[in-house]
């Protein structure tokens, strides 16, 4: 084991249940397939999706549709047979923030969730079918 | 910026070795066939804003932009 995963068995210990499984990776991070999910113990809607390898690929993740009015992803017909799905109906589907040092400037990508199938793990990052999906959506312009 | 009509099944040709053929008009869709030498990545803008803002997205935040972020989410979260 290397040093990142050392330091990651000392933070968070790891269940090979709760691992998750992008078989493609995640567009930028083809080669990282193995990741776990670290919830933040005071704020349950905010997440840490993290690689099992090292402390470097990780994610904040959130719940969106806590924060996001009316958000309703459609996931195309290859994504849910990726799944083995007819409809996203027990899919999980979270959503990648980019924090700055300015909170003003957070950004989800509403065009490309995270979506995890909690019955066997896997996972995907997929791009979904509605056309006006911001990649990058202010989370909390106009209202800081 | 360079405008062409085409109708289904027709293509044009970018340099000598990339085509792209209009391979079906839909309602809201174009379906486009590429023929492009293997070094070329073609790859849907959405994957390619996707993937650049996920390299910004590795690199873990600092201790202070994750407990502001957290404390703006507990408020803003829908009951």
């Amino acid at each position: 084991m290397d040093i990142g995963n050392r330091q990651l068995a000392e933070s968070v210990q790891v269940d090979e249940q709760d691992i998750l499984h992008f078989e493609q990776g995640i567009p930028g991070f083809e080669d990282v397939k193995e990741y776990v999910l670290v919830e933040e113990s005071d704020v349950p809607l905010v997440m840490t999706l993290q690689s099992i390898a090292g402390e470097h690929p990780s994610f904040v993740v959130i719940d969106p549709f806590s924060f996001v009015e009316g958000y309703a992803p459609e996931l195309s017909e290859a994504d849910l047979s990726y799944f083995g799905k007819q409809t996203a109906e027990n899919l999980k589907l979270l959503v990648i923030a980019v924090l700055t040092s300015k909170l003003e400037d957070a950004v989800v990508n509403l065009k490309s969730p995270i979506v995890i199938d909690p019955e066997t793990n896997r996972a995907k990052q997929v791009i979904v079918e509605n056309p006006g999906y911001p990649i990058r959506y202010f989370l909390f312009r106009d209202r800081v | 910026m360079l405008v062409i009509s085409r109708k289904a099944s027709e293509s044009i040709f970018i340099g000598d070795d990339i085509e792209i053929i209009v391979s079906e008009i839909g309602n809201d869709k174009v379906k486009l066939c590429i023929n492009a030498p293997r070094e070329v990545k073609v790859m849907r803008k959405e994957l390619l804003e996707t993937r650049s803002l996920n390299e910004e997205a590795s690199v873990a935040p600092t201790k202070q932009s994750l407990e502001l972020f957290k404390d703006m989410a507990k408020a803003l979260k829908k009951e």
